[in-house]
């Protein structure tokens, strides 16, 4: 059990060692902040993303093109497995195709002219089925229920908005391998950092280490005020950067996105949430820590062995 | 109080430090290891309080098996035991007070522990007026005493000191081994290395001259 006093020890050898380093802490300090700023800004960007995928399935609608000449009993049953499929408060509208044409007609009316050029009926007649997703919908639940339909008897082809979401779902897997790599060279970069900050902290001290193991102090006792000032090297470090993402975020991105139209169909941006704040500080602490951790090893390996 | 069987010491490139020492030293008993500069002082004093493990033999300190100690158990042993440098080993950016707190706080002992402790140790190597002073402001003489405090604040059972006068005035170093004999007299064992034989002699004590790592007289 530590003794209160024992760890205020701690903490004020820790703050000392810390100012001491001076500039090397600064540099540190500086060097840390960038690494994480660069991480948060990848989670960032796929936060966001998610936002844009869960804007796009608020508006999820599946088209389903039936072939030409069906008999009315056949149709009659396709909306009926595809009320089966979907859930009941989803509206499941038919379109003839008289009436797919006369849509069609409506909408280019300015364009006489290509309207003249068009002979007979060519679109097909289709279901518009407009699903009131649930909280827990997913792209892949729209997906299987698309595929589902689309194996059925007397359908032509089904329309659900794949390629937005096949390209939306592709970039996120790629920014989610992209961070796991950033992350872990950055983790790396940000642990070596930290490591040579202390050895030059432990250099400086090599006299008073080799006094306290001395009198008898224990590895953990000499450790503690090293693996604290590791702690506080990363922990300013997260804090700092998630600071900087602030604030680019803030005025940065916000203005930009409300300033450009071609972001109006878009969510409205957001900022990475409470837990990822506090992952990222964790973790930034943790390395400090391992940093630290990882200097004092070598730093205070027995002459016995 | 110390038992050496059959010690010998080999350092990394075959320097032989230590061959085949065979020592018993009594609890409460005072003891001068001498020689000359190379013959092994150093190297018999590093074994005992855990500095170095020896390359075989059997070293007992305080009925604890030293020479198979684990790491983890060496700082307890340290803590029975007060070590004195030719070179003072103070802390020069702390003050004589903390200097001598030090050895307390990094066994965990309370605030007012310590304070307690310290004073009382000050006050007997004669330092108490200079408790806020830094080393650098002291004497050899008064540096060595504040050494002396740091290494029987823990009420060592056992005192070592690697020539603890070589760097003082003859008239210094008397006073120095007056709070060495001091601290004996309370019950404390006492192993001294020097180089000066004459004057080991001279205290009328146990004294084990080596030479080339070997027991000579």
């Amino acid at each position: 059990m530590i003794h209160p006093q024992t760890l205020g020890y701690f903490c004020k050898e820790a703050m000392i060692n810390f100012k001491r380093a001076g500039a090397m802490t600064y540099a540190s300090i500086g060097v840390i902040t960038v690494t994480l700023f660069i991480m948060g800004i990848f989670l960032l960007l796929i936060v966001n993303l998610r936002l844009v995928q869960d804007a796009l399935i608020k508006k999820a609608s599946i088209i389903v093109y039936l072939k030409d000449n069906l008999p009315i009993e056949t149709v009659q049953s396709i909306q009926t497995n595809i009320s089966r499929q979907v859930n009941q408060a989803s509206q499941i509208v038919y379109i003839s195709k008289q009436d797919a044409l006369e849509g069609f007609k409506k909408e280019l009316s300015q364009y006489e002219d290509i309207l003249a050029g068009v002979s007979g009926n060519p679109l097909p007649a289709y279901f518009e089925i407009k699903l009131t997703p649930s909280k827990i919908f997913s792209w892949e639940r729209l997906k299987n229920i698309a595929i589902a339909i689309e194996k059925m008897e007397g359908i032509e082809g089904v329309n659900y908005g794949q390629k937005a979401v096949e390209v939306i779902g592709a970039i996120t897997d790629v920014l989610r391998m992209f961070i796991i790599g950033i992350g872990f060279i950055l983790g790396l970069a940000t642990l070596i950092i930290i490591s040579n900050t202390i050895e030059l902290a432990l250099f400086a001290r090599q006299e008073e280490i080799e006094i306290m193991k001395l009198v008898g102090a224990t590895p953990w006792f000499i450790r503690c005020p090293y693996l604290l000032e590791g702690m506080i090297h990363g922990l300013i470090s997260g804090i700092l950067s998630l600071g900087l993402l602030w604030l680019i975020y803030h005025f940065g991105l916000l203005k930009t996105f409300a300033a450009n139209p071609i972001f109006l169909f878009l969510p409205q941006i957001k900022f990475i949430s409470w837990q990822m704040m506090g992952s990222l500080i964790i973790s930034s602490g943790f390395l400090g820590c391992l940093g630290s951790l990882l200097s004092l090893h070598y730093f205070l390996r027995s002459n016995r062995e | 109080m110390i038992q050496m069987r059959h010690i010998t010491k080999v350092y990394e490139k075959g320097i032989q430090a230590l061959n085949d020492i065979n020592v018993e030293i009594d609890r409460g008993e005072v003891v001068f290891i001498t020689g000359p500069s190379g013959a092994g002082k150093t190297t018999f004093l590093k074994l005992i309080y855990a500095e170095i493990k020896p390359t075989s033999g059997l070293l007992f300190v305080s009925g604890k098996n030293v020479s198979s100690l684990p790491s983890r158990d060496v700082p307890y042993l340290r803590r029975r035991i007060g070590v004195v440098y030719q070179d003072f080993k103070l802390l020069y950016q702390k003050t004589v007070f903390e200097n001598v707190a030090f050895a307390l706080r990094v066994i965990g002992l309370s605030s007012a522990e310590i304070y307690r402790r310290t004073l009382k140790v000050l006050n007997i190597v004669e330092l108490t007026h200079k408790k806020e002073a830094f080393p650098h402001q002291l004497s050899g003489g008064e540096q060595q005493r504040v050494a002396i405090a740091r290494a029987i604040v823990n009420d060592p059972v056992l005192i070592l000191a690697d020539e603890p006068t070589g760097n003082l005035d003859a008239g210094i170093a008397a006073n120095i081994m007056d709070f060495f004999m001091e601290a004996n007299r309370q019950g404390t064992t006492l192993v001294v290395a020097t180089h000066d034989r004459e004057k080991a002699l001279k205290m009328n004590t146990h004294v084990i001259q080596l030479d080339s790592g070997r027991i000579v007289g």
